[in-house]
């Protein structure tokens, strides 16, 4: 857990601890697009829940090159000018065109959706690493 | 561990390199009660804190990724750069190819920073591990025999040279490794494939059934993996359990309960429990000490790696186990065990990268299972040049694979799509997907070498290797019949092919570099006798894959252990009878 959030818990603070890496605006907009990404259905929860725009944030914050902050930053520009029933059409269109920013958005959430709680224990019901009472074979 | 150790004794012997050859030695050795200094050139890993093999990868900060200012290289820097491919004043701390998939930071300490640690030369992925234990901490723990068709390869097809030993000189010290070690597989009777003496294999998954019983029909076998894990346990050695199959054992850096071998807890443990072995760590030796008298190794010069002391160790024989390169290096930095002009050369390996994926449409959707608790899933053994002999390339290929659920979803990456949709596909084909990859022999030739590099240096200031090395016609005619019967034993078993990789790996990826201080039987062919000893400096022993003659497509590491073993019994009973 990063050191602010600590705080926030330890002040009682009901506040989320802002972004790292995105602005508030932001981060609003890659929830929503990652949920887009991979949303919740009647199996499991989604992006959103499995809180995968905050890593994408926090890997973002650390990241030592220019290049991926940069592709994040511009790439997500036009989704901020559109409306939320347009951001569809932008995205299917991004992925007919294989574009560079879509296929760094779809990478990332489907890596921090499959590696979170919800993505390994909810929605791929993973069975392994765990000690196991009776050997059940392999 | 005290880290300064007692110099004043001449020890019996001193083994260099604390891996799968350094350590079954330094157990050899004691076993017949002779005392023993085992120097490593690495740390002593806190293996309590190392090996996090349950760690769930949200509960890593970086979901298993290396912290910022680590960086690892990439196919592109190995393939459009010659070495060396880190800058000594590389900000970053640079490591080899192995650290760039995820789970990394699991294995960062295992291996080398390319900074500290240059070569030059043609290009090479060359992977070090400095630790003690080297790589038997990350290795993929496919454990196989060699058969006469390896040790005979000359007599079979006229290439390259025999070596001087066979398959029943070996056969005894491969059961020896098996029962000491512990080895899970299954019995197939193949002559090119030897069994091992078996704990329990593993279970085949549905999708692997039904590309046995095809490649059946075709000749062929796919025998579960065969693994260096304990499945059955070992009574003998309390430091390590058997194996549970608790899944998510594909995660670099280590068993965290060692029921699959490592040399540590295989072999050095146990060997320190003898009270015959000391262990010195940080102790890079970068000399073999020869009396010009006698002619005879009288002992080691090492630096210490965190101070830059140097010290001399004395015993009455030298076993070298450092690795297949770094033992040459070693002879090379000593000026020694080169009257035959071979020390360096006949450079052979694992050419691989050719692979393919299928999915069975069957599995689709199929209510989820445990598929990963095990080391790996299957493997294909060699089936070209055996009885028939193919028009465009010498020697043979297995395939090593796997199947079945993981705990992240293969190919979620590449399936395309987004949405609803995509979800629900990746979850229901994820147990679906088989996918398999070769490795093949490379032959060896005497122009395939390594030397001194006259100008670079390590940090310590020890001269580097230079590589003369690259794949030939026949690597490559090989690597293309890879990807072609990949192919086809898949579409054979109704299998739906969905990705052909035909890409050749660039040199060294598989990690089986072999020869360069090759056996034989004549002193001016071959740098070592069949009981791997110096033709030039008789009490000097080289017990690593430097020795092989050729390379078999069989991994190395169970023969390495094997052909050691055999040699540090001759060399204790040459001791004993005052002849070394």
């Amino acid at each position: 857990m990063e050191r602010r959030e600590l705080l926030q818990i330890a002040l009682g603070a009901a506040a989320p601890a802002p972004a790292r890496f995105f602005t508030a605006e932001e981060l609003r907009l890659v929830e929503d697009l990652t949920e887009m990404i991979i949303p919740a259905d009647g199996h499991s929860g989604g992006a959103r829940a499995a809180g995968v725009a905050r890593y994408i944030d926090r890997r973002l914050a650390e990241e030592a090159e220019p290049e991926p902050k940069r592709l994040w930053r511009e790439g997500l520009k036009p989704y901020l000018r559109v409306t939320a029933e347009e951001r569809l059409a932008l995205l299917t269109r991004a992925e007919n065109n294989q574009e560079a920013f879509f296929k760094e958005l779809k990478a990332r959430t489907v890596f921090a959706y499959y590696t979170s709680k919800i993505g390994i224990h909810d929605d791929m019901e993973y069975k392994g690493n765990v000690y196991l009472k009776d050997f059940v074979g392999y | 561990m005290p880290s300064e150790v007692d110099l004043k004794t001449v020890y019996d012997a001193i083994v260099v390199g604390s891996g799968a050859a350094g350590g079954m030695a330094a157990h050899v050795l004691t076993s017949h009660g002779l005392k023993v200094l085992l120097l490593e050139a690495g740390k002593k890993l806190n293996i309590n804190k190392e090996l996090r093999s349950m760690e769930w990868p949200y509960d890593h900060p970086r979901r298993g990724g290396l912290p910022p200012g680590h960086a690892a290289l990439s196919f592109n820097e190995y393939n459009f750069r010659t070495p060396p491919y880190a800058k000594p004043d590389d900000p970053r701390r640079v490591y080899s190819y192995v650290l760039s998939g995820s789970g990394a930071d699991y294995s960062r300490n295992i291996v080398v920073d390319e900074r500290d640690h240059p070569y030059t030369g043609t290009k090479y992925a060359w992977v070090r591990a400095r630790c003690l234990g080297g790589k038997t901490n990350i290795w993929g723990r496919l454990a196989l025999r060699l058969s006469d068709y390896d040790f005979k390869a000359k007599t079979h097809d006229g290439y390259g040279e025999d070596w001087p030993i066979s398959y029943a000189d070996l056969a005894p010290y491969y059961d020896k490794v098996d029962l000491y070690l512990g080895i899970s597989g299954q019995k197939e009777n193949l002559p090119h494939l030897p069994d091992s003496l078996f704990q329990r294999p593993v279970k085949l998954t549905a999708a692997e059934v039904r590309l046995r019983q095809s490649l059946q029909r075709m000749g062929r076998v796919l025998t579960p993996y065969r693994a260096g894990v304990t499945t059955g346990g070992l009574k003998h050695n309390r430091y390590r359990s058997r194996c549970f199959g608790r899944g998510a054992c594909s995660r670099r850096g280590g068993c965290d309960i060692h029921a699959a071998f490592d040399s540590p807890t295989g072999l050095i443990f146990p060997a320190l429990d003898t009270g015959h072995l000391t262990l010195r760590t940080d102790a890079i030796v970068h000399q073999v000490l020869v009396d010009n008298r006698t002619g005879r190794a009288r002992g080691v010069a090492f630096i210490d790696s965190q101070t830059g002391k140097t010290y001399e160790a004395k015993a009455r024989t030298v076993v070298l186990g450092a690795s297949t390169l770094e033992s040459t290096r070693l002879m090379l930095l000593s000026k020694i065990a080169n009257s035959s002009g071979h020390l360096g050369h006949n450079f052979c390996e694992h050419v691989m990268g050719p692979s393919v994926t299928g999915i069975v449409k069957e599995l689709i959707g199929k209510p989820r299972t445990l598929d990963d608790g095990k080391p790996g899933s299957f493997y294909v053994p060699r089936f070209r040049n055996l009885k028939e002999r193919h028009p465009r390339f010498l020697r043979g290929y297995g395939f090593e694979g796997d199947s079945g659920t993981q705990m992240f979803p293969q190919r979620a990456l590449d399936t395309p799509g987004f949405g609803a949709a995509y979800k629900k596909r990746v979850r229901q084909e994820a147990g679906a997907f088989i996918s398999m990859g070769a490795f093949g022999e490379v032959l060896p030739r005497y122009e395939s070498y390594v030397d001194l590099d006259p100008v670079v240096k390590d940090r310590w200031g020890i001269p580097v290797l230079r590589f003369h090395y690259q794949f030939s016609d026949n690597e490559k005619r090989m690597a293309e019949d890879m990807a072609d019967t990949a192919r086809e034993m898949f579409e054979a078993a109704g299998i739906e092919v969905v990705a052909v990789d035909r890409q050749v790996l660039t040199e060294g990826w598989s990690i089986h570099e072999l020869g360069t201080a090759r056996m034989g039987s004549g002193a001016k062919t071959s740098v070592l006798s069949p009981f791997q000893q110096s033709h030039d400096v008789k009490n000097l022993f080289v017990v690593d894959g430097s020795s092989h003659v050729s390379a078999s497509c069989q991994n190395p590491t169970w023969t390495i252990m094997a052909l050691c073993w055999r040699s540090c019994d001759y060399l204790a009973e040459q001791l004993r009878r005052g002849e070394l």
